[in-house]
This record gives structure tokens, sequence and C-alpha cells, in this order.
């Protein structure tokens, strides 16, 4: 990339994160019981990724959401992976992603993680490690893609002269994904509203698709049937809900019977097959942090292949052979309660006391099955500008993975960032910012 | 064997009209080697937009939903079991039976329940064995009282105030079979002459489910007709709904279970003759 048109990009951050705020792009966070806004701050480096590298990453993505769908199929089934002893049981069903309620469905089309959002970080030495899969709700797509549109409008030189794939495809790539598995009927995105973290991207995407925004209460049941009511009061079936709720709040009469955001009876209308629902309900017993650690065993298992990318090393605990590496190699280990998520439950083990290392391994022994512990990686650090200046910060990347009849691996991905120099901790609800991640064309 | 005439009847009054009510229903018997449905016929009001299957447990369900404004919910589902044709019914493979090993909301022990189940000392034996002994020890402890417990009572819950009805008792077996190994699932279901609904459990063993009633302290024959099965109360619940609307609610729920007496008395042979005109009527 030529120096000048490097510098236009960057001298024209100011214009693109004005221009974000302008549109909205922020996210919701809930703060001693009150809703507040947050803008999401953009950095304009991109990261880059080289054509070759892209192409093995691809590959690696691939592999891995194929095995994750396969799983999530034999779970809810056969349970093939459960007889032959690959996985132990206890595993899935202490998860507090498996839902009973899911055994024996198969989606429309087979397919459960239809959008895996899956987490890496390129290691200091050069490798690529999966840090977590996340095939229930996985949300950040929209960043990049409107921050791609907002630099190509402003500083449209760079792009003239850097062949980076296009990453506006998304929407279509999104749409083609719900049409495939759509059981007959409209497609529309279903969001718990306006207070959700992730409404921009609700409406972004829904707006970007040129299908229907909708609330639980826009949708209704009848006749074994779901049915989107518009503002005049028609009426039309619905054949995909792209859902942007939790399984927990999706349907108070099949999960939790207080949730006034979910739609009564969405559930019973899937389980006859008459709707999509995307992501399946109940994959979140796959991107569980237990399950993570026999995600290359389930390539194996289902594809009878290498796993092409690498998990974190992990260790279960739960074999004996594990925990005896785990009591030697403490200090240098993160541990993790299976049971917990969003960096809670996390603990490194040089932080500790000795008090707290001595009550912490008398739980290890009695309840060794509760956790996992895995090397710290040191990852990459990528330039980040502020103020004019650079510095170097960790950061992490979710690429995109959609499964319709083969998974496609989106050609870009959102490039999360610590503003704190000292922490590892990308998320946004943490004060993180985004990048751009550009896929090079050659 | 026996032939049970069964009759459940649920009613909820709204004090003011409803609209948008979602509801979900599971009340309805289903056949398997140990009864024998021979017949059957369920009404619900409203009517409207009724809809069968069957869950993830293999419970038949019926679920619908009506905008129009009401003041009244009513089910009603009757008909004629033959109970007692096997001991058991099949079970999974093994290790299909996960599921039933985990605890859950309800049957989640406290370190009080841990304590008792530590000092329990179960026998060597098969897990139909260990549960009745598990079964017996419960019964020492815990007394039959209605009205202390609600429909949101925990097995621990419970077990602190010793005291409780069916689905308690349920669940705290269902807790320390589960801490023993044991799988074993919740049934909800009606018992013969009893006014409500009932619950027990029922026990894995060499492939086969077996049902155990601790509240009664017997094995499950003849006098039950089960209804449906899960992990704990949640997954058998009988009714739910969500509607619109400030209403008050009161619930009545009546359930008879009598035995058919074969016509052998002359004198009765008319009433009975009568009776059974009526269910083919209805029908």
């Amino acid at each position: 990339m030529e120096v000048r048109e490097r510098i236009d990009l960057l001298e024209r951050a100011d214009i693109v994160n004005s221009l974000l705020a302008r549109y909205g792009v922020k996210f919701g966070i809930y703060k001693n019981n009150t809703f507040h806004e947050q803008l999401f701050p953009f950095d304009p480096i991109p990261r880059v990724i080289g054509k070759e590298e892209f192409a093995y990453l691809e590959k690696g993505l691939k592999q891995r959401v194929q095995a994750l769908n396969l799983f999530l199929k034999d779970i809810y089934n056969e349970k093939k992976i459960l007889k032959d002893k690959i996985v132990p049981e206890e595993f899935i069903y202490a998860s507090s992603g498996y839902l009973a309620q899911c055994e024996g469905i198969v989606p429309s089309k087979g397919v459960f993680s239809h959008i895996s959002g899956i987490d890496l970080v390129l290691g200091k030495d050069g490798v690529w490690y999966i840090l977590e899969d996340n095939l229930r709700v996985p949300s950040g797509a929209s960043y990049p893609m409107i921050a791609r549109e907002l630099c190509r409008r402003s500083s449209p030189k760079t792009f003239q002269s850097v062949s980076v794939a296009d990453n506006r495809s998304y929407a279509e790539l999104l749409k083609k994904t719900l049409d495939y598995v759509n059981t007959g009927g409209l497609t529309v995105v279903l969001t718990p509203g306006r207070y959700n973290a992730a409404y921009f991207e609700h409406s972004y995407l829904a707006e970007k698709m040129k299908v229907p925004l909708v609330s639980s209460h826009d949708l209704i049941t009848e006749n074994d049937k779901l049915y989107f009511v518009d503002y005049s009061g028609k009426k039309e079936q619905v054949g995909a809900v792209y859902r942007r709720i939790s399984d927990e709040y999706l349907d108070p009469m099949n999960f939790n019977h207080e949730s006034v955001i979910g739609v009564p009876h969405i559930f019973d209308i899937y389980r006859k097959g008459n709707v999509a629902i995307v992501n399946a309900p109940g994959n979140g017993v796959a991107d569980d942090k237990g399950i993570y650690y026999f995600v290359p065993k389930m390539i194996r298992y289902y594809l009878g292949e290498e796993p092409i990318l690498h998990n974190a090393p992990t260790y279960l605990p739960y074999y004996e052979e594990d925990m005896t590496y785990v009591l030697e190699n403490f200090d240098k280990l993160v541990l993790k309660d299976v049971a917990e998520a969003g960096g809670y439950g996390v603990v490194f083990g040089n932080s500790m006391s000795s008090k707290q290392k001595e009550d912490f391994l008398v739980l290890l022994k009695r309840e060794p099955r509760r956790f996992i512990a895995q090397e710290v990686i040191d990852f990459c650090d990528l330039p980040i500008q502020e103020k004019g200046e650079q510095f170097e910060r960790k950061a992490d990347l979710r690429a995109f993975v959609l499964s319709s009849d083969e998974p496609v691996v989106w050609k870009s991905g959102l490039t999360r960032f610590s503003r704190n120099p000292d922490s590892f901790i990308v998320n946004s609800s943490q004060g993180g910012g985004f990048k751009d991640t550009w896929v090079l064309n050659q | 064997m026996k032939k049970l005439k069964f009759r459940y009847a649920l009613r909820i009054e709204f004090d003011m009209p409803v609209t948008q009510h979602s509801f979900t229903v599971r009340c309805l018997p289903v056949s398997d080697e140990r009864q024998a449905i021979l017949q059957q016929n369920i009404h619900i009001l409203p009517k409207e937009f009724l809809s069968e299957n069957r869950d993830s447990f293999g419970n038949i369900y019926f679920f619908g939903r009506t905008e129009a404004p009401h003041n009244l919910f009513e089910v009603v589902t009757e008909g004629i079991a033959q109970t007692g044709l096997a001991k058991g019914t099949k079970a999974e493979e093994e290790y299909r039976l996960g599921m039933f090993l985990g605890q859950t909301f309800y049957t989640k022990p406290d370190e009080a329940l841990k304590a008792f189940f530590d000092g329990m000392k179960i026998p060597a034996g098969t897990r139909l064995q260990k549960s009745q002994f598990i079964m017996e020890a419960i019964r020492e402890k815990f007394a039959y009282v209605s009205g202390v417990t609600n429909i949101s009572t925990t097995a621990a819950q419970a077990w602190k105030m010793k005291q409780g009805v069916c689905q308690d008792y349920s669940h705290i077996m269902l807790s320390l079979c589960r801490m023993a190994g044991i799988p074993c699932r919740y049934v909800a279901g009606m018992l013969i002459g009893e006014g409500l609904s009932h619950a027990w459990v029922e026990i894995e063993e060499d492939g086969m489910w077996y049902g155990l009633d601790p509240t009664n302290g017997t094995e499950v024959l003849e006098d039950h007709i089960k209804i449906s099965h899960g992990r704990d109360y949640e997954d058998c619940l009988i009714n739910q709904g969500v509607f619109t609307g400030l209403a008050k609610q009161s619930q009545s729920i009546s359930v008879s279970v009598m035995e058919e007496v074969e016509e052998k008395k002359e004198g009765k042979e008319k009433h009975d003759h009568i009776n059974s005109q009526c269910t083919s009527s209805s029908r």
C-alpha cells in the first residue's frame, strides 16, 4: 500500500467515527440497573490478512463448523458420539446449553449452526489458535460492514489502490443462508427491542437484507404456523426467523416462563417443522467451555480428518493424566469454570495467593469436571492509533462462518482490541474497540 | 389388571375478560406396556387454533391460542385405562439415560440433603432395591401435609420442612436416587380415588422403567394412570398459559379415577348400562 493512501485513511478516522456515531453504531450496556449506550470506538488501521493465510483459515474454519453441526445433530438424535464414548455424557447433560426440549428434533435441512462466530487469536509463535466457538447468537458482523462502507466513502482512494475483498456481501450471504432453510413464507429478523446491546446490528442487518425487523408481539401462531402481522393488520406466514433472542427467552411456553420478549409456541411450530429458527435452539451444548476441549476429537470422529486449526492447549482435570499435568504446572495455566461465562470464573494460576491456591485445589479435586485448564497464549499485538500516535494492543478476530448447503467463510471479520495496554480483554462491554478486517484478493 | 375410568377436569375462571391467551396442556395419558388407554376424549375451551403434538419425552400435549376476550378456560379429559398389563416399560439404551442422572432446578440438593444422603447406609443391590431403600428412608422422616409447599418448592426446601405433598416426595426421591447414580424420572398422573393429580417416580433397571410411589410407599402397579414423564415437575406441567389482562384467576381441579366393575349384580346392571351409554354418546 502506498504511504500516501494509507495516511489518507488514517487522517479521516475522526470523520468515520463521527459518522458511526451519527448512524447509531452503538451498543447498550446495563450498569447499576440503568441502560447506557456507548459508542464502539473504531480504529482505522485495518487488520490485514493475506490471501494465502486466509485460505488456510477458511479451510480450517469450514472443517470446524462442519464437525460442530454434525455434533449437534448427533447429540440431539442418535448420540453416536456418546455411545462410542468419545465425549463423556456428563459433559453434555451438565452443560447449561443442553436443552432436553430439543431432543429428537432435526431442524430444516439439518442445519443447526447457520451463523457461527469463531474467535481466534494469532499467537506470537505465528500460529492461529481457536479461543472459542459462538454458535448461539453471535454478533458483530455489522460493525466491520458499516465501517468499510464509511471508509470507502471517506477515503475512496485507499480502496482504488489496494485490492481488498469486498465485505459488503455479508447481507446477501446471510439472506441466502436464511432462505436455504426457510420452510415457506417470509424471512424476518426477531429482535428483543431497542434496549438490546446489539440493536443497531439487528436493524442494520434487516435493512440490508430487506426483510422485516420484528418484535415478539408482531408474530403470532395459528393452526401450526407462524405469522407476521404488520402495522396494517395484514397477516403473512413466516418460514424463517433470524432470532436475536437467546434460547432462554425465546418462548415462554417452552423455556423461561417469565419471558415477555418471546413468542409463545414458536418452538412448538418449529418442532412441527413449520418454521426455521436461526440459529437452532439448543446449540449452547456445542460451544460450552468444557465441550471446546472435544472439538478436535469431533473433527476426527465425524470427518475422519486431522484438525487444521488448533485449540489453545487445553487440559481436562476430569482425566487423571490431565489432572497430574495441571497440578504440576499450575502457575503457568489459566483455569476456567465451565459453568461461568463472560469473563467470570477465569483465574490465572500465578496470580493466586497461597491461601487462594490451596482453596482452589480443594475445589478442583472435589469437582474436577467443573474446570478446564489452558496454557496462557501470548497473542500478537496490533498497532492502533490514538491522538495521532501509534500503540500496540492485544487483539482477537471473530470470523463468521455461514452454513447453508455448504459452509462459507465471510471474507472479513470483527477484529476487537483492548484499549488498556495491560489487558488481554477485548470485549466491547469492557471498553474495547474494533477494527476492520481486510482480506486481500492477491 | 384393572379397568379404570378416569376424569380430569381443570377450570380457570377470570374475574374479567382476558385476551391473547396462549396455553399448553399435557393431561392425556399415553398407552404403553403397563397401561392401555381403551377410550378417551378431550375437551378444551377456547378451542380455536388447537394443535396436538408429542414432546421430546413422548408425552402428548395440546397447545392453542385465542385472541378473543374470554372469562373461562376449561380442560376436561376422560376415558378408560387398563392398567397393570406389565410391571415396567421399556427404557432407552444406557448411553441415552444421562439426562435422568443430572440434578435439575427442583432436585438439586443442598448441604442438608447431601448430608442425609451421606448418612444413609444404602445396602448393595439392584437399582430398584436401592431405590426402595431410599423411598423408605424418606418416608421415615417426611410427612404428607398439604398447604406447606407450593408448585415452585424445590426438594431441598421441602426437605428442610420435612413436610409436603406428592410433588415434594418425588423431587426428594429423585434428588437422592440421582446422588446414588440411579437414572430416574418424574411422573405426573392420576391415582385411584384421589381428588387431585398425583406424582411419583420411575427408576431404570436393566432396560426397564419401574414406578415407585414415595407418597404411598408402594410400587406402581394397577392403581396409577400415568400421564407424562420428564426430568422433574417442570417437564410434566399439566397446564400453563400466558394471557393479556389484569384479571384475577381462580382455578379448580377435580380428578376422579374409579375401578370399572364388571356387571355382576342385577340391580346395578341398568345403572351401568346408562353410564356406558353416556360415555359413548360423548365420544
